[in-house]
This record gives structure tokens, C-alpha cells and sequence, in this order.
């Protein structure tokens, strides 16, 4: 595997740019037209994804939820890496976990079409992971762990919030995916 | 949980998923039926004890189903006389590797249903869909990157 380069300002400008652009072409990729499997529900009557201020289109709140989600996977990502790097003894335990994350990060790209610059591997951690990771094995594994499932309860919740049916669909079924994990990442010697 | 629509009236999108969904659970319920009459619970204490758990939490959801369905005034689609499972299985491996084709085929209801749903409905989607990802990993399966959903039909 090529040396990853972490390039903190992609996460920052690029997708956020896209956002800010109104990213007309996002809406196709994974399906975030809302409403594209059938329910009735007008768009704007979601739940915003932020508090105040006028009612965000469906549209527009999926997209902001994509970039929510997408960071916090990265953030994810960042962490079992530094912990696996940390602590070599996890390396295998914690192998799948990071590999999944890498697949969610590609996928949250395709969802959004938000392209990849060409020095920047899909996946790569974006800066550094928030919280350092701990010097005892154990205690790290419990804040990879504490870290999964608030990531697991996020990517639950904003799936019910999602306008698009599709959208939700990804959300939920990664939310899954990390349940999975869970299950298996047992915190112990 | 509750299992009310969230708003309105759903759809014909939304009571087709619920319909089958509900198909699923009473397919589910008949193979686990059926896998459990063939496991030994001394012989194979830990197949047979997962078997029971994925038969009880799937009758739990047919019930819930059943109900929501007549909440929304329609009729549940009702149980098949019997179902075709695969390979017939009878030794422990096959009855292991039938419970988790089975909890696959119904991962990808759920997730049809998360699709076709908002509100509570959905969220009870997310719940089943989780609940028999993970039921899987007692059969042998792995941890999977979108359980449920094909990501190469998304686009």
C-alpha cells in the first residue's frame, strides 16, 4: 500500500466549497434526490440537521449531513490508524475495522460525486484524530471502541433524518456494518 | 418500539416494503422453525440457543408488523404453506450456513424498507437491519462493509 499523504486541507476546502457552490451535480451519484423511494412526506418537513435560521431544503440538509458524516468517518479512520500504528499488537485486530472505513469513505464520496484530488487516496485520514491515543493497550481499545459507537449512533440517527430514501439506506446499513464490529472487537488483553 | 407511520398516509411505495418485510418475517420464522428442528441442543448448545434467539426476535417483528399493517387499514399478507430452503440442510455446518443466507436475505428486506420508510418506521428498519447483521456473525459471517444493501446497484 502506497504511503498514504495526509493533505488536511482537502477535507476543508474542497468539500465544503462544493457545498458552498450549491453542487448541483451532487444529487445524482448515490441518490440524494429526496423522495427517490417512494415515500410521500414533503421534503421540507425533515428535521433540519442544524438549529435555527430558516428551514434547509431536503437537498441541501442531505448534503450537509453527507459532510457531517464523511468527516466523522474520517475522524474514525484517523484514530484506529494511530491506534493500530501505536500499539502494533491491534494491528490485526483492528485491520477490518479500518478497511471498512476506507470503503464507507469511497462510497460517502460517491454519494456526494465530490472528486478526489489525484494526490490524495480516498480514505487517507485527514489530520490528526481527535484525541490522542492512549499509551495502555487496553484503554486504547476502549476509546476505538467508545469512538465506533458514537459513530454507529450518529450514522443511526441521521439515516432516519435523511431526505433521500437511498441516502438513508447507505447510513443505515453502515451503521450496521459497525454494530458488526462491534460485536467482534472484544476490549481485553 | 412503536411502529406508527410517521406522518400522512404512506404510500403504496411504503405498505409494499412493510408487505414485505412482513413476507420476510414469516419465511424467516419457517426456516428458523425448521433449523432449529434439526439442531440438537446437546450436540450443538451454541447453534441451537442463536437458532432460538433469531426465531423468538423474528416472531417479536412479524407481530409488530402484522400490527402496523392493520393500523394502516390494510390486510398483512399472510404466511406461505411452506417454503423452499436450500440444500435441504441437516448437518450442523449447512444448518449454520442456511441461518445465514436466511439473516442475509433478510438484511436486504430491511434495508428496502429503511429505503421506503421515514420517521418510526424507518428507524424500526435501522433496528432490523442491525439486529440481524449482527445475528449473522453468530452463523459464521463476517463483518461486512454494507450489510443489506448492494453499493454497486446504488448508482
Amino acid at each position: 500500500m502506497p504511503a498514504h499523504r495526509r493533505t488536511p486541507s482537502y477535507r476543508g476546502v474542497s468539500r465544503r466549497g462544493a457545498l458552498a457552490a450549491g453542487a448541483a451535480v451532487l444529487v445524482t451519484g448515490c441518490d440524494l434526490d429526496p423522495r427517490s423511494s417512494g415515500d410521500d412526506e414533503p421534503a421540507t418537513d425533515r428535521p433540519a440537521p442544524t438549529s435555527g435560521g430558516p428551514p434547509v431544503p431536503s437537498q441541501e440538509a442531505d448534503l450537509l449531513l453527507l459532510d457531517e458524516v464523511r468527516t466523522l468517518v474520517d475522524q474514525a479512520l484517523a484514530l484506529v490508524a494511530a491506534t493500530r500504528d501505536t500499539h502494533v499488537s491491534l494491528r490485526r485486530t483492528l485491520g477490518p475495522l479500518a478497511t471498512t472505513h476506507r470503503a464507507h469513505a469511497r462510497r460517502l464520496d460517491g454519494a456526494g460525486r465530490v472528486p478526489a484530488t489525484t494526490d490524495t487516496p480516498v480514505g487517507t485520514p485527514a489530520g490528526p484524530p481527535a484525541g490522542r491515543v492512549r499509551v495502555d493497550r487496553a484503554r486504547a481499545l476502549v476509546e476505538v471502541r467508545a469512538r465506533e459507537e458514537r459513530l454507529r449512533w450518529i450514522l443511526a440517527d441521521r439515516a432516519v433524518q435523511a431526505g433521500s430514501g437511498a441516502f438513508a439506506q447507505l447510513l443505515g446499513s453502515m451503521s450496521a456494518s459497525l454494530a458488526q464490529h462491534l460485536a467482534g472487537l472484544r476490549v481485553g488483553p | 418500539m412503536t411502529l406508527t407511520p410517521a406522518t400522512g398516509t404512506p404510500t403504496t411505495g411504503t405498505l409494499d416494503a412493510l408487505q414485505a418485510t412482513l413476507a420476510a418475517e414469516h419465511a424467516a420464522i419457517y426456516v428458523y422453525g425448521l433449523l432449529g428442528g434439526r439442531t440438537s441442543s446437546s450436540a450443538e448448545p451454541a447453534l441451537h440457543a442463536a437458532l432460538s434467539r433469531g426465531y423468538d426476535v423474528h416472531r417479536g417483528q412479524r407481530d409488530q408488523l402484522v400490527r402496523t399493517v392493520r393500523d394502516l387499514e390494510a390486510e398483512p399478507v399472510a404466511s406461505a404453506v411452506a417454503y423452499d430452503v436450500p440444500d435441504n440442510p441437516f448437518s450442523a455446518f449447512e444448518v449454520q450456513g442456511a441461518a445465514l443466507y436466511l439473516e442475509g436475505r433478510c438484511t436486504a428486506t430491511y434495508a428496502s424498507l429503511i429505503a421506503s420508510s421515514v420517521g418510526d418506521l424507518r428507524r424500526w428498519g435501522l433496528s432490523a437491519l442491525t439486529g440481524a447483521a449482527v445475528r449473522r456473525l453468530a452463523f459464521g459471517g463476517d463483518a461486512e462493509a454494507f450489510p443489506g444493501i448492494d453499493v454497486s446497484a446504488i448508482r
